[in-house]
């Protein structure tokens, strides 16, 4: 009988231990996922959650609603609100709806906020560097489309929510804060919809809610901005905050040993030269996703005094490699 | 109901819970794999008093067992009660069907508490069906094998309270 | 009590049914992840419609919006593109997570158990 029993147990012990493996590994938390194409990038969007089917259902009617807003405000698609404004500029005010007049006025806020270094209307300008075929504009036509670049010749109408673009020429792209926008809503919608956690990333705009399952705050990589698109410079602990990163490694090309790239410095037309890449983060995604451009376009100096006026969280690359972390974001950063 | 039997009911059930809470000094990994000991009593309360004594000892035992170890209305107490509800019930069906000994009838009991248990994880927590195909058989298998065990007790007890009456009845 | 005596309390049902659950439920432990889809399914969409619903066990090449996807050993790669870029060739074999062709607009999804995020980071700005 004795020799019976001690088998007996061991076998038992031994399923006990695959059922505490077997627990482990599936015990362990619940992210689910799903990328699409959107918005001329890549949006991934993460949630933790117990029930695949909730989880699923939130994701989806988070993307439905981008989906709506991709319609609303892309540049490109001519059926859009913000194509109605631009078609009409310099001859009416165009109605829009709620999430298209928030959205400007938002922006207009913020390029007065940044004096200008952002700049929802820096469109002409824009036009004019083909990244697709590296072609830079001569310097005559950049000086030539300078005057339409004055944000303050949009004006906003509350008491019919109808926005207007004053001069002929003027374009109104919402690209440069659209993405921060978009994540601030997808982030109120997915928790709307009881999901305690996750992250919504429109490519590099990034704002993340909750915690990892284990507890432990979200990882966000930054770029190392001279690497390839899976080296990191800094590892970010984020709960609860936004993040984005405006670099020269993002569209761009190199003539002559110059890197022309694509954030571009209202006053002059021409790329801005002090960084190779500037992160914020910030509470909001409007906030660091227009932030993080004007900063990069402002230069060294007015950079540094705008973050610091602001109280900003940032993380600052020269154009000659060294960098500067802003003393509140210290404790978020990790060097890699 | 006899006077009598009440204090054996509230004695019976006494016993479930005590077993109940003794299972949880045996470490498991999670707090709905256990041994059910506390089937032990609930088998032999159907066998000798019916349905609905044990099922009255379950309730007790899920009910007083929870709000003792903290858990009431928590994910445990949900686990134990639908666990519980679902082996009484096969349990009976089984003893009425008159081909099952104490064994057959605590393997019974064993399976549908866990089958009970692995819906209401499904429904109530992980919908994830996959993971749940995947535990169930190796559940189930254990259940199988502390089926075993608990309805050997059951044996052992039924012998021996035999014994006792005998005895009784010969002095 | 002796074994003997414990054999003649139990039925005959009692040990048709000891033996039919240990061998049922034996059994499963081993065939129901044999037979459950391995890894899970690969989605792949393209503009944003499902175009394809796969198993990763399945062997398979597709040609679809000017990328040549391969299945092959439970993993997915895009062996080739037209893309200028290449970061989705460049990604090589997956087995969970994504593969993301942009100027193509093809999204290749594995869904099943999501692994250790890559580089220890969740997403990356």
């Amino acid at each position: 009988m004795k020799p019976k029993l001690l088998t007996a147990s061991a076998v038992l012990f031994v399923i006990a231990l695959i059922i505490i493996l077997m627990f482990v590994l599936n015990a362990s938390p619940h992210i689910y996922k799903k990328s699409e194409i959107l918005m001329d990038t890549v949006i991934t969007l993460t949630v933790v959650s117990n029930s695949e089917r909730r989880a699923d259902e939130a994701i989806e009617s988070a993307f439905n609603n981008l989906r709506r807003l991709e319609r609303l405000l892309s540049f490109f698609d001519a059926g859009s609100e913000v194509s109605a404004i631009n078609k009409n500029a310099g001859i009416g005010a165009v109605k829009v709806s709620p999430d298209t007049f928030e959205l400007t006025t938002i922006a207009l806020e913020k390029a007065e906020l940044s004096c200008g270094a952002f700049n929802p209307v820096i469109g002409p300008a824009m036009v004019l560097w083909d990244f697709k075929n590296n072609k830079r504009p001569a310097d005559s036509e950049l000086k030539n489309v300078l005057p339409l670049l004055d944000y303050t010749r949009i004006v906003l109408n509350g008491s019919d929510s109808s926005v207007m673009l004053m001069d002929k020429g003027m374009v109104l792209d919402l690209g440069g804060i659209a993405k921060g926008y978009a994540a601030d809503r997808t982030v109120e919608l997915l928790k709307r919809a009881g999901m305690k956690a996750g992250i919504a990333a429109m490519a590099g705009d990034i704002r993340v809610w909750g915690t990892r399952p284990d507890g432990s705050p979200w990882r966000v990589g930054i770029r190392a901005p001279r690497g390839t698109s899976d080296d990191l410079i800094g590892v970010l602990s984020l709960e609860d905050l936004a993040v984005s990163t405006s670099g020269d490694y993002e569209r761009f090309f190199i003539e002559g040993g110059i890197r022309y790239h694509h954030l571009i410095e209202p006053t002059t037309g021409y790329p801005a030269g002090d960084f190779q890449s500037v992160t914020i983060v910030n509470p909001e995604g409007v906030v660091t996703d227009s932030l993080s451009t004007a900063v990069f376009v402002m230069g060294r100096e007015k950079a540094l005094r705008f973050i610091k006026k602001n109280k900003l969280m940032a993380y600052l690359i020269y154009a000659d490699g060294t960098t500067y972390t802003t003393e509140n974001l210290r404790a978020l950063f990790d060097n890699r | 109901m006899q006077q009598r039997d009440k204090y054996r009911l509230a004695l019976l059930a006494a016993c479930a819970l005590a077993l109940h809470g003794f299972e949880r000094l045996i470490p498991t990994p999670i707090p709905w794999l256990r041994f059910g000991f506390a089937n032990i009593i609930t088998l032999i309360t159907l066998i000798l008093y019916g349905f609905n004594a044990a099922l009255t000892i379950t309730l007790i035992r899920v009910i007083i067992g929870s709000m003792l170890m903290g858990t009431f209305l928590g994910p445990p107490f949900i686990m134990s009660t639908v666990g519980g509800l679902f082996s009484v019930a096969a349990m009976w069906a089984a003893l009425q069907v008159r081909v099952f000994g104490p064994l057959g009838l605590s393997l019974t009991g064993a399976l549908f508490h866990n089958l009970g248990q692995l819906l209401a994880v499904y429904v109530v927590f992980i919908q994830n069906l996959r993971s749940i195909l995947i535990l169930a058989p190796v559940i189930l298998f254990v259940g199988t094998l502390t089926g075993v065990l608990n309805g050997l007790a059951v044996i052992f007890i039924m012998e021996h309270l035999k014994k006792m009456s005998d005895n009784v009845q010969n002095t | 009590m002796t074994i003997a005596e414990i054999i003649r309390v139990t039925t005959l049902f009692d040990r048709i049914l000891l033996v039919v659950l240990l061998v049922i439920t034996g059994a499963s432990i081993v065939l129901v992840p044999l037979y459950l889809p391995r890894g899970g399914q690969i989605m792949i969409e393209a503009n944003n419609k499902l175009l394809y619903k796969l198993q990763l066990s399945d062997d398979k090449t597709i040609e679809i919006n000017g990328l040549t996807v391969e299945i092959k050993a439970g993993k997915v790669r895009v062996a080739d593109s037209d893309c200028p870029g290449k970061v989705c060739v460049k990604q090589g074999w997956i087995d969970s997570g994504a593969i993301i062709c942009l100027p193509n607009r093809v999204v290749i999804t594995v869904d099943g158990t999501p692994t250790a995020p890559k580089g220890g980071v969740d997403a990356t700005t």
